[in-house]
């Protein structure tokens, strides 16, 4: 039993253990009064220039298209714009220039114009393909053609830099309000002009209106598509941003760091240096409850001294703020407060379990020290790799631990924070802290009481013990931070370069199964341990193929909701000898996504990571965790919760019967949701579900999959 | 009937093997000295029975009670206490003693009579507000027995409490041991020296390179040897064993 006393009497011992230590009062104290002011002053001086530069430029391109609006909109205009599908005016009162009129209808009838030119390229171009088919002879004339077509495109179209767009908004009487956009110099338009003006409406209608609002007056933008970036703060990263988010992120790391740093190696080795954690042991207090007080001192410390930063940040940010343009620095809400001290919260708890885990590695406080400032420094790595390489903040991002807390900030320095992302990034990193507290407790349960068996994760760390002959906790927790590495590394390559069937195939191989080799190999397990299965009949091959069916039916219902479906669809380009060869695309289909993950990723998460833990937990514990593993690294916010029910049921699959039924469940499982995706009589199928009963169904085909593929306990009477 | 039983009590640390395989009693009303060269194991088997570490093999039971089950109940009877432990530095005693007995499960107007109760006994009442690291060596010791006897433990387990006292200081120490001795404690105690061992112990134990060599008493020990002073015939026995091993 787990006294809640108890902990409470360590957590209050700690607490003022940290208030009474002066040399950690000051370092926690000191640097928010003093170094952050200071470090954000020379924060501001360098972006200020940087700012003033950009807007210096914006107020170029308005002086040559400034237009100002007078004279009365005509029933001509009126008309017009009644035909375009953007701007649904009623009546109209009010005032336009007619050069501007005269202007908007040439750049009409430049775009039907260009839209015409393009149509009859492409069927131009279609034509070529059938002829291309016919006689291979002409294919290389074609491709010459076709490259001139090409630039002869670009040539006549190709003029963003020097297409501008104006935009008007303006209240009718009737208290509606109406955007219009002009395009200038009528020679020069091209069509991303017009589609970014589309895009453009569709993402800012709502501000602009809210800025228009705000003025009282006629507001007007000129925006030209090279400063796109500056204002389209959710499409890529902006400069500023990025120059803001490494620096700040990194600091906040070190003062998260920093506040931690002293007190957990106080609490942890120097109990042993002082000799004082046989005091504490001699008590009736368990390790548990000793360890559960010292982490949740420290990470309350942290947070404690996290709220003068988070604070001074903001306090900061509002001064300064005016000096931004395209920020809202200056609007702090009640809710972005909020937001950040939930952030500091979340990043407090995950520095505190990172700050024990190292500090369960080592003996010395010596150690202690090295090795925590080593941590202090490989924390910023992912995000220098993330700026440097100027990777976008997408949803990746979320899974990295530490990165994902600057980025929260970075979205929270923004207009329109990403509540989602930094939600779901605290929810991330509990997780994450949940994990390694539960594997800390381990090391802490091995340092403080003498254990002698190989079970932790410092163990394997250190290359003590390597022979184990049993997957233990620690190799499955050693092979996950390996296969995410390596599937994060993946994921952003076919982000970046499109080598899609390669990573396809190669992530797997190396991913999987190198990593389930290198962990077998290392820890010198006998193979037929991870293989271990039961022989299967045909009969029970039949009810596996007929419940990776029903669940894959399952799943393809709900991924065909609308709103997830784009989420899912594979997005994978075949090399052109595969091109309408559908026997081709099929098998390499099969090939890639469910003959080798099904082998490969069995191995790695059933055989490696849920055997590991089930050496010594309980199963419900194994499968969550190893499912939870297994989700991870799909990378995939929407697929989440099916991956993760996979991993439960595959579990159980490995529980029950091991390995081979696994890896046949999980092909035919894959098999069947390439076939929804891409065969029509699958996809027909799918149209059968009575819509009402689309959720009523899946505990049934869950509850049916498992009664079908329990298997019988072996009794006497049966041997 | 024996306070605690231990039972094949091994502990390995890698390749050494620190204890191995003891298997003895510490029954009440008795003082039983544990005598060894330096690295012999006994403060490891000390540790074991204390439940600071952990035994790779055998058990240590107190009236049908292990580890495993009863931590707790375990721990609440037995006062262990060492020649290199140390009370919180930042804490004044009177703090240290208060976080161990709400650690205990006292209540503070309980714990508050205890403190004051013993450090009447063990006359170190002048030190309570002083912090640890400012009060002498002898005082130190003091307020360390004091820790461990908060909950009235029926089991003492002390290892080489008087290393670095002086002879007066020591001897009050052993005096207040005879004392608990007397009130039907069983008490284990781990020592280098001999004067003590003659003093206090009814019985002896002796390790030697982790294995339990004599289970004796010291008249006995005194009879059996020929040399006239207890160095020599310790030396013996060790030098001895030595050399049969």
């Amino acid at each position: 039993m787990i006294s809640i006393r108890n902990i409470k009497t360590i957590f209050k011992k700690e607490l003022l253990t940290v208030f009474k230590d002066k040399g950690v009062l000051f370092t926690n104290l000191f640097i928010p009064l003093f170094g952050l002011p200071l470090y954000f002053f020379f924060v501001m001086q360098g972006t200020n220039v940087e700012v003033n530069s950009k807007t210096e430029f914006i107020k170029d391109q308005k002086t040559i298209f400034n237009i100002k609006l007078s004279g009365d909109i005509s029933k001509e205009m009126f008309s017009a714009l009644k035909k375009d599908p953007k701007i649904k005016p009623e009546i109209v009162n009010s005032t336009i220039n007619k050069e501007l009129i005269n202007n908007y209808f040439k750049a009409r009838e430049q775009i039907q114009k260009y839209q015409n030119d393009i149509f009859q390229i492409k069927e131009a171009l279609q034509l070529d393909q059938k002829e291309r088919k016919e006689k291979e002879d002409i294919k290389k004339h074609d491709k010459i053609k076709y490259k001139e077509a090409l630039v002869a495109l670009n040539k006549k179209f190709h003029l963003d830099k020097d297409a501008h767009l104006h935009v008007v908004i303006k209240k009718s009487i009737h208290n509606q309000y109406w955007i219009f956009y002009f395009f200038h110099e009528e020679n020069k338009i091209s069509s991303s002009a017009k589609s970014y003006a589309e895009a453009f409406f569709d993402k800012y209608e709502e501000k602009l209106v809210k800025d228009f609002k705000k003025n009282k007056n006629i507001v007007e933008y000129d925006l030209n598509p090279i400063i796109q970036n500056t204002i389209n703060l959710q499409a890529q990263a902006n400069p500023l941003i990025k120059m803001l988010t490494l620096p700040i992120g990194y600091i906040i790391i070190i003062l998260l760091l920093i506040t931690i740093y002293n007190p957990t190696i106080n609490t942890t080795i120097g109990e042993h240096d002082q000799n004082t954690y046989k005091v504490l042991l001699m008590n009736p207090v368990s390790p548990l409850e000793i360890f559960t007080g010292k982490y949740l001192a420290i990470a309350f410390q942290g947070i404690i001294f996290l709220i003068p930063y988070g604070m001074q940040a903001t306090i900061i940010f509002t001064w300064f703020g005016n000096n931004f343009d395209d920020f809202d620095f200056a609007k702090l809400t009640l809710i972005k407060f909020i937001l950040i001290l939930l952030i500091t919260s979340g990043g407090s708890i995950l520095v505190s379990a990172i700050s024990f885990l190292a500090c369960s590695f080592v003996k010395t406080r010596l150690q202690a020290q090295s090795l925590l400032s080593i941590v202090i420094f490989s924390m910023a790595i992912p995000i220098i790799i993330i700026t440097i390489f100027d990777l976008k903040l997408n949803l990746i991002t979320m899974f990295i631990p530490i990165s994902n807390i600057i980025l929260s900030f970075a979205h929270i320095l923004q207009n329109n924070p990403n509540l989602l992302y930094i939600v779901t990034a605290i929810m991330i990193n509990l997780t994450y802290s949940i994990l390694i507290i539960l594997f800390t407790l381990n090391a802490f349960k091995v340092q403080w009481k003498g254990g002698s068996d190989a079970k932790t994760l410092s163990d394997i760390l250190i290359l003590k013990n390597r022979k184990t002959e049993n997957i233990v906790p620690a190799h499955a927790f050693l092979a996950f931070i390996l296969a995410f590495f390596g599937y994060l590394y993946a994921s952003n390559i076919i982000a970046t370069f499109n080598l899609d069937i390669l990573t396809f195939l190669l992530t797997p191989i190396f991913c999987n199964l190198g990593i389930s080799m290198l962990i077998l190999f290392y820890s010198q397990i006998d193979l037929i341990k991870v293989f271990e299965s039961k022989e299967i009949s045909v009969f029970y091959l039949f009810k596996l193929i007929l419940s990776a069916f029903l669940l894959s039916y399952m799943f393809n219902i709900i991924l065909n909701i609308p709103a997830l479906k784009e989420t899912f669809q594979l997005e994978i380009n075949f090399p052109d000898i595969f091109e309408n060869n559908s026997f081709a695309i099929s098998l390499s289909s099969f090939l890639l996504f469910a003959l080798i993950p099904g082998l490969t990723e069995e191995i790695l998460f059933r055989g490696i990571i849920f055997k590991g833990f089930r050496f010594q937990y309980n199963f419900i514990f194994s499968a969550v965790t190893s499912s939870l593993f297994f989700a991870i690294i799909h990378f995939s916010f929407f697929s989440w919760g099916h991956t993760f029910i996979i991993g439960l049921f595959l579990a159980y699959l490995y529980e029950k019967n091991g390995l081979i039924s696994c890896m046949i469940f999980h092909i035919a499982f894959n098999s069947f949701g390439i076939s929804f995706g891409m065969n029509d009589a699958f996809m027909r199928l799918l149209d059968w579900s009575p819509p009402s009963l689309k959720y009523a169904i899946f505990p049934i085909i869950i509850t049916l999959s498992i009664f079908m593929l329990r298997v019988k306990k072996t009794t006497e009477s049966d041997l | 009937m024996s306070a605690m039983s231990i039972k094949n009590l091994t502990k390995k640390y890698k390749d050494i093997i620190a204890v191995d395989d003891i298997s003895f009693e510490i029954p009440h009303g008795e003082i039983t000295a544990l005598l060894g060269a330096n690295g012999a194991g006994k403060s490891t088997t000390l540790n074991i029975i204390a439940g600071i570490l952990d035994p790779s093999a055998g058990e240590v039971t107190f009236s049908n009670m292990s580890y495993k089950k009863n931590y707790k109940e375990i721990k609440s009877k037995i006062g262990y206490l060492t020649s290199d432990m140390s009370l919180y530095k930042d804490f004044s005693i009177y703090e240290n003693l208060m976080i161990l007995s709400e650690l205990r499960g006292f209540n503070k107007q309980y714990a508050k009579r205890k403190i004051d109760e013993l450090s009447q006994y063990l006359n170190f009442k002048e030190v309570l507000s002083k912090n640890f690291n400012e009060i002498s060596s002898g005082q130190k010791q003091r307020a360390l027995i004091a820790s461990s006897i908060l909950h009235d433990p029926e089991i003492l387990i002390f290892d080489e409490v008087t290393a670095s006292l002086d002879i007066v200081i020591s001897k009050s120490i052993m005096d207040f041991l005879i004392f608990e001795k007397k009130k039907g404690k069983a008490i284990i105690f781990a020592t280098h020296i001999l004067s003590e061992v003659e003093y206090i112990s009814d019985r002896i134990l002796m390790l030697e390179r982790g294995i339990l060599i004599r289970d004796t008493t010291f008249c006995e020990l005194i009879n059996e040897s020929k040399s006239m002073t207890m160095t020599e015939t310790f030396c013996n026995i060790f030098a001895g064993e030595k050399i049969a091993a």
